[in-house]
């Protein structure tokens, strides 16, 4: 791209903010909730709560059930490739707007829980642009503040959870030299 | 496997939650980390691909960290309690040859009638809001609520 057709970070950020509240399609988990997911994410943390792990202890329970983690959601819509992951924003389960800098990094997640997720639930992932700013930090003065909400409801439709990303974008000290 | 069920008289602000715990973070914990969240961005398992990113080495990811603050919590609460609302923010890299520690310490309490029997006799319940409930133990009932 020529160099005078280049968008600064304002223009950049003009027509991402014309994305805010936009919304994915109602994406479905792709098999139901299962056992040997919740034992590799227990396992991952020495986790031995038998809520998450024992079927005959969690079918007493008020739950009826074993229990989905309540952090896992996000553990399970990360599953699959690593071309997947790279590509979350074209699968349609993120809005993502543009940005002038290409390192994502996730800064802070916030989570509202509903009602419980147990094994045999089908969930659908819906996901949101909730906001996105300009907010400088050391290496990048006009580094991009993003913030992605996911919605997770089950098969009946019921609130499940949900969780915000928020995402700091910012760019190489070379970018950020070329802009100044 | 049974666990220590908590209620709402026994937590006091300023109180350590007594669940804490450390992991050590080597190798096999990594991996560990990318079987159990299933996430395979390279920066989380790939030495030589996060040194090429600028990072020190490879570093926990944020599923991870959500496990392991849910791990503390839900110890703690026991099977009867929910978590409602939560926030973690990232303040540093927790590296390959780190040791994490996972600790809490109450700093408010709030409660709410978040419901109500239909029993006339049967009185409503008290949750707590924030980061983790509990029903009081004078009360039979409750909503289904997340662990």
């Amino acid at each position: 791209m020529p160099e005078e057709q280049k968008k600064t970070p304002e223009e950049i950020l003009e027509e991402a903010k014309k994305m805010i509240g936009m919304e994915t399609e109602p994406v479905p988990f792709q098999y139901p909730l299962e056992y040997e997911p919740i034992r590799r994410y227990c396992l991952m943390i020495d986790d031995d709560n038998p809520l998450f792990l024992d079927p005959e202890f969690a079918k007493k329970t008020r739950y009826g059930g074993v229990v989905y983690p309540p952090f896992a959601p996000f553990g399970i819509m990360n599953r699959g490739s690593p071309e997947k992951m790279a590509n979350l924003g074209k699968g349609g389960e993120m809005i993502i707007p543009p940005t002038p800098g290409r390192y994502f990094i996730n800064m802070a997640q916030e989570w509202e829980w509903f009602t419980p997720a147990i094994v045999g639930d089908r969930l659908t992932a819906k996901g949101r642009l909730g906001d996105v700013y300009i907010k400088p930090i050391q290496i990048d003065p006009k580094a991009f503040w993003v913030i992605t909400e996911t919605h997770i409801t089950n098969q009946r439709d019921e609130k499940v959870c949900i969780f915000k990303n928020i995402l700091l974008c910012h760019r190489s000290p070379e970018e950020v030299a070329e802009d100044v | 496997m049974e666990r220590k069920q908590i209620y709402w008289e026994d937590v006091e602000v300023d109180q350590e939650i007594p669940t804490g715990y450390s992991l050590k973070i080597d190798i096999t914990r990594m991996v560990m980390q990318v079987s159990g969240t299933q996430d395979y961005y390279a920066v989380h398992h790939d030495r030589d691909f996060a040194h090429s990113q600028g990072v020190p080495d490879i570093f926990l990811n944020t599923g991870f960290l959500t496990a392991a603050a849910g791990r503390l919590l839900t110890d703690w609460i026991g099977t009867e309690g929910s978590l409602k609302k939560f926030r973690i923010e990232m303040r540093r890299m927790n590296l390959l040859g780190d040791t994490m520690w996972v600790k809490g310490k109450v700093t408010d309490l709030h409660a709410r009638l978040t419901c109500a029997s239909n029993n006339p006799k049967q009185p409503a319940c008290l949750r707590r809001s924030s980061s983790a409930c509990s029903r009081r133990r004078s009360v039979p009932g409750g909503t289904r609520g997340t662990p």
